[in-house]
């Protein structure tokens, strides 16, 4: 184009012809294709949903889940009811699994010393380098090993390669309670908590209800004892908030040293121990009485439960308690063969690489560079090994000072077993074809036993469960779980008293599971990284939480950046979190990634660097930075036991007298059909977020990024709001109302929110122009706006980010620019009921995909006269958001119950 | 001084005022004939395919049923483009080097699906249901006309939103019985078996409460 100055008139209006003869022809609709397959398989019909049975692993504990696929896509996971894991439910890890499949920055071919490079390359420096060494100076460096078949490869490897080292390492490990196991009876045992059946709980800085392997399971145990009557009690003593914390009905924040004083009086208490007894704060020692009063009112039903974080000797003290009080609680041998301490056998690994004995390191889907402890070195050890392989699906740390990097298939597209945290076994098929040239851990073993052999991960699978007869195995597969596969339980002897060591009063620092991230094997993951935290509702990052008197005393503000250096560093902003200890600061790991791409890089600091012992130093650092958060943190006085009530256990809700309102009546029902209501149980919602990702994977709903965050236009369909009041915390999950009498109806000039027949409250996109008056207008806040074409903008930067949309739900209209969106009631699966109801018959019952993911199905769904939502709507619990307003909502919640069982002070 | 204005200023200053009033509204006429045309809705278009597949020589003369090639019209959403396979089950006997087919066998060799154009495309945020309206007694030639005689497939209707809405307002002129749903002139001489289907569907929906006006029918 020639420069404006040089435009003459007739040149201006040639630009003009052409600018409108464009904008004309662009008016017309895109022209699809259609591609039907070339040979579609017998019995299935494109665009229909197909559910087959598979298992996710974490930390190397399988849990099974429903993979949903369309059209040979995988598009949601569910959870899986026969699996002991997962029991029809879902946590935020397994629900953001199925976006790894299709991320953008996925590895996708092996990557060699001298650049690009393929399978048979890494197989050819097999067997030169390895066959030759019988093993000698060999070391392969696992996660967590529970899979039968990868057990047996790795036997295999050992024959092949009799000198062969194989070190396992979680960076969340088991070392302290099997060690106190092994003091106690003699065998390394993990203890298996029966929430169910306990009516007295205390924990010690654990966390059965946060992230982990085993959340979902507990979190359901849980939450079917708090149904029953009488009410249990939940007592904790902790160093931050976590979710067992939050839900807990007496809490306490304590440090190490208060903690393992309070093992000291409990002890006492219980009937064990003599001699003097430490002293405590006044509010922890009462709570220490109360619980000891209750643990052994409760005998047979009382359980106490030590942190896995927690040192070995609190283990060895909860490990006595328990057998005092006749706990509900089993015992069963490690799932996972290797019983050797994690952190032992990666700390000689890591001296045998410095001091030069190891000669070719191979490490399958683990991340020591990032999250193992600095004292150890391990990328200085890793660059004097002479042959470094590293096998991850994303690039990161490890694979970044390796020599190779090696791609890891996805676990939806190939053959795997697992063992869940009872050692059920699963087996779990692909879904889908392996996108690009990547292998299995198993596979890539197989490489190192025999270079030139390539049997399929099928056959490896199948050859390992040769117990299974066709029959058996085809029932086993497509149930999801070998049945009868469970650990037997060990019976144990009676553990003697253990009192922990009380540390000096120091600052400390406490490490934790991020509830989105883990310990970072999700930090790649978008959806992920734009869950907000539980606790303090930050996304695309993480503060250090402090108690506001050490900010203070330190001089720091909200936000103010810190340096802490123990072992390592790391530079943070800092954030006071309510129910924070005195002299403890938390961290989560996940964040502080290099080199894994866009989503997870220059996000927040490596926890993992402060994995040193000894005290932190602490030193405020220039200026400051903020974390986005969705949801500020304020008093609200008087406002509370409007917004979140919290009752005593037998106390019913006060009767709310709307005020008059303008609001037009719904529509007169004559003939309706079903009404839909959701009613949520805040009294069991523990806060793990499973029902937000869930909701982003079922309604197409966008990931804005860091940036958009920051200034409030988070997307999510369904937030977790958190309340603290005195005593208690608690959750209460948000989605539109879907009010009967909805404000944000009469407002929209061009009739885009509507109510239809079933008492939904529609936003019609197609209608939608934008003017944003309904979410002015919605006292709830619960509407999105799409301020840019977010479905379409890429927070994968430069990386085709076109595979992530063959995730999407093809049964969700996937939202333009400048159109207002909100939670559906999920109507695409209400009117997939509807169409599929035979002539004349009641649709079948319908799950919002919040409700299916539910560990403790707070979130009941249903139509009015359903028993789970009739039977809310008469709960004496029962009350509606802001019902003064008189919106009349159909989503209603059931309030939250405390019982403390205070003894007057 | 000269006259300002010629004789015809006077004229021209009325239309001028005429249409300064009737412009819009002949405006909006025009746009409401055009945005209804066959070329704004795509009535009437043939679209040209891969393969010149012939709907009045299969199901026209050869009689081939409707369900044989489009498989899920009375189980699922989307009625089905036929996969290669079933081109294949017939044309691996006849015609098997007509070039005209040769793309259908390059793609059963190759396993690499025939990208046919859409002639009916409907927009993304509407979600139309073959099996509940085959089920319910609407003929195919409802809304894709009598394909038994066209030579190449094209759009018989214009599917805009009215036009879907139109039924959607009182379905049961629309409705004839199972046994003509797949007639090619299932309107022609209704009988008294079309009113009793029509009939049994309308109170269906009525029993159900459903109100096929719900914007929630077709968009979600």
């Amino acid at each position: 184009m020639p420069p404006v100055s040089a435009l003459d008139r007739r040149a201006i209006l040639r630009l003009i012809a052409t600018g409108a003869a464009t904008l004309l022809a662009s008016c017309g609709r895109p022209k699809e294709d259609i591609h039907p397959l070339a040979n579609q398989p017998e019995g299935t019909l494109p665009g229909t949903v197909r559910r087959y049975a598979t298992a996710l692993p974490l930390a190397g504990y399988g849990r099974g889940v429903t993979g949903l696929v369309v059209d040979e896509r995988p598009i949601k996971l569910e959870g899986l009811a026969a699996h002991p894991a997962s029991l029809g439910s879902t946590d935020p890890f397994i629900e953001a699994a199925i976006l790894d499949l299709y991320d953008p920055q996925r590895l996708r071919a092996p990557f060699g010393p001298t650049g690009p490079s393929n399978w048979s390359a890494l197989a050819a420096l097999f067997r030169e380098q390895l066959a030759p060494t019988r093993g000698r100076g060999v070391a392969v460096l696992t996660g967590r090993v529970t899979s039968p078949t990868m057990l047996a490869q790795l036997a295999a490897a050992r024959t092949a390669l009799p000198e062969m080292r194989h070190v396992s390492w979680e960076p969340f490990d088991d070392d302290a309670p099997l060690a106190a196991a092994r003091a106690a009876f003699g065998r390394p045992l993990l203890a298996r908590p029966r929430l169910q059946d306990a009516d007295v709980v205390l924990l010690l800085d654990a966390d059965p209800l946060g992230p982990g392997p085993e959340q979902i399971a507990h979190a359901r145990n849980w939450s079917d004892r708090r149904r029953k009557a009488p009410m249990h009690r939940l007592y904790s003593i902790e160093a931050s908030p976590s979710l067992s914390g939050s839900m807990a009905d007496r809490r306490q924040p304590a440090g190490p040293r208060d903690l393992a004083a309070a093992c000291h009086v409990l002890a006492a208490a219980l009937g064990g121990g003599s001699g003097p007894l430490p002293t405590l704060p006044p509010e922890l020692e009462r709570l220490v009485r109360d619980a000891a009063r209750d643990l052994k009112a409760a005998h047979g039903r009382a359980l106490v439960i030590a942190g896995e974080r927690q040192p070995e000797a609190v283990h060895a003290f909860a490990a006595w308690a328990n057998g005092v009080l006749a706990a509900p609680q089993d015992w069963i041998a490690p799932v996972s063969g290797d019983v050797s301490p994690h952190c032992g056998g990666l700390a000689a690994l890591a001296d045998d690489m410095h001091a030069g004995r190891i000669g070719a390191l191979v490490v399958l889907d683990a991340n020591p560079v990032y999250a193992a402890a600095p004292a150890l070195g391990f990328k200085q050890a890793m660059a004097r090994v002479p042959l470094t392989i590293a096998a991850s699906r994303f690039g990161d740390e490890t694979g970044a000072a390796s020599q190779w990097r090696v791609p890891l298939s996805h676990f939806l597209e190939d053959w795997h077993d697992w063992r869940a945290p009872d050692g059920t076994a699963s087996i779990a098929q692909p879904l889908v074809h392996p996108f690009f040239d990547t292998r299995t851990p198993a596979a890539i073993l197989d490489l190192m036993i025999d270079p030139a052999a390539r049997p399929g991960s099928f056959d490896a699978v199948r050859a390992q469960w040769t117990g299974l007869d066709d029959a058996a195995w085809r029932t086993a597969v497509a149930s999801g779980v070998v049945p009868d596969s469970a650990a037997p339980l060990e019976r144990v002897g009676t553990a003697g008293l253990v009192l922990p060591p009380i540390p000096p009063q120091t600052l400390t620092i406490d490490l934790r599971p991020s509830s989105q991230l883990y310990d970072g094997r999700f930090s790649t993951n978008a959806w992920a990284q734009e869950c907000p935290d539980p606790i303090t509702k930050e996304a695309w990052g993480s503060s250090a939480r402090m108690h506001a008197g050490d900010m203070s005393r330190l001089g720091l503000k909200e936000g103010s950046l810190i340096r802490i250096d123990r072992g390592g560093s790391a530079i943070l902003p800092v954030r006071a979190v309510s129910g924070q200890a005195l002299g403890t600061v938390t961290l989560v790991t996940g964040y502080g990634r290099e080199g894994t791409g866009q989503i997870a890089d220059g996000l927040g600091a490596n926890a993992w660097a402060l994995g040193g012992n000894g005290t932190p130093r602490i030193a405020a650092q220039e200026g400051g930075s903020s974390v986005a958060t969705t949801q500020p943190v304020f008093a609200l006085e008087g406002e509370l036991e409007k917004l979140f009530p919290v009752l005593a256990p037998a106390e019913a809700m006060p009767s709310v007298t709307p005020k008059p309102s303008l609001l037009p009546n719904p529509p007169a029902r004559g003939n309706a059909p079903p009404q839909y209501a959701m009613a949520i149980d805040t009294d069991l919602c523990i806060g793990c977020n499973a029902c937000v990702i869930a909701c982003q994977a079922e309604n197409n709903v966008p990931v804005i990024g860091p940036d958009e965050m920051a200034v409030g236009r988070d997307m999510h369909w369904l937030r977790v709001d958190r309340y603290v009041s005195e005593g208690t915390a608690g959750f209460q999950p948000v989605p539109c109302m879907h009010c009967e009498k909805a404000p944000c109806e009469p407002v929209c000039p061009v009739e885009a929110s509507v109510h239809d027949s079933q008492g939904l409250n529609l936003q019609v996109y197609n209608r939608c122009v934008g003017t944003r008056t309904c979410e002015a207008n919605c006292p709830y806040k619960v509407r999105r706006f799409n301020f840019l074409d977010y479905a379409e903008r890429s927070v994968w930067g430069d990386a085709p980010h076109e595979s992530v949309t063959a995730q999407r739900n093809p049964d969700v209209t996937v939202r333009a620019r400048g159109v207002m969106e909100k939670c559906t009631y999920c109507v695409q699966r209400i009117e997939a009921a509807n169409h599929a109801a035979a002539p004349g018959e009641t649709p079948a019952p319908v799950v919002t995909a919040c409700a299916a993911a539910c560990p403790t199905q707070a979130i009941r769904f249903g139509t009015l006269d359903s028993p789970d939502i009739a039977g809310a709507r008469k709960d004496p619990r029962h009350y509606r958001l802001l019902e003064e307003l008189g919106t009349e909502p159909r989503t209603s919640y059931l309030a939250r119950r405390r019982n403390p069982g205070d003894t007057p002070a | 001084m000269s006259q300002l204005f010629r004789p015809g200023a006077n004229t021209w200053a009325r239309v001028v005022l005429a249409l300064l009033v009737l412009g819009p509204f002949m405006a909006m006429l025009i746009g409401g004939i055009i945005q209804r045309s066959d070329t704004a809705t795509g009535e009437n278009r043939i679209v040209e395919q891969p393969v010149p597949f012939s709907h009045q020589h299969h199901a026209g003369e050869l009689g081939i049923d409707c369900r044989y090639c489009h498989t899920g019209v009375e189980k699922a959403a989307s009625a089905v483009v036929p996969p290669t396979h079933t081109c294949m089950s017939c044309h691996s006997q006849l015609f098997t080097d007509a070039e005209m087919l040769a793309p259908v066998r390059e793609s059963m060799a190759t396993g690499q699906p025939l990208a046919w154009k859409r002639v009916n495309n409907l927009p993304d945020y509407v979600y139309f249901d073959h099996h509940v309206h085959v089920n319910g007694g609407v003929p195919c030639a409802a809304c894709h006309g009598d394909v038994r005689r066209m030579p190449l497939t094209r759009q018989a209707a214009p599917l805009t939103m009215g036009w879907c809405l139109d039924c959607h307002r009182s379905p049961e002129d629309s409705i004839v019985a199972a046994e003509r749903e797949f007639a090619s002139a299932p309107y022609v001489h209704r009988t008294a078996a079309d009113r009793a289907a029509a009939r049994a569907t309308m109170m269906r929906i009525a029993h159900s409460g459903k109100d096929l006006m719900d914007c929630s029918t077709c968009h979600r």
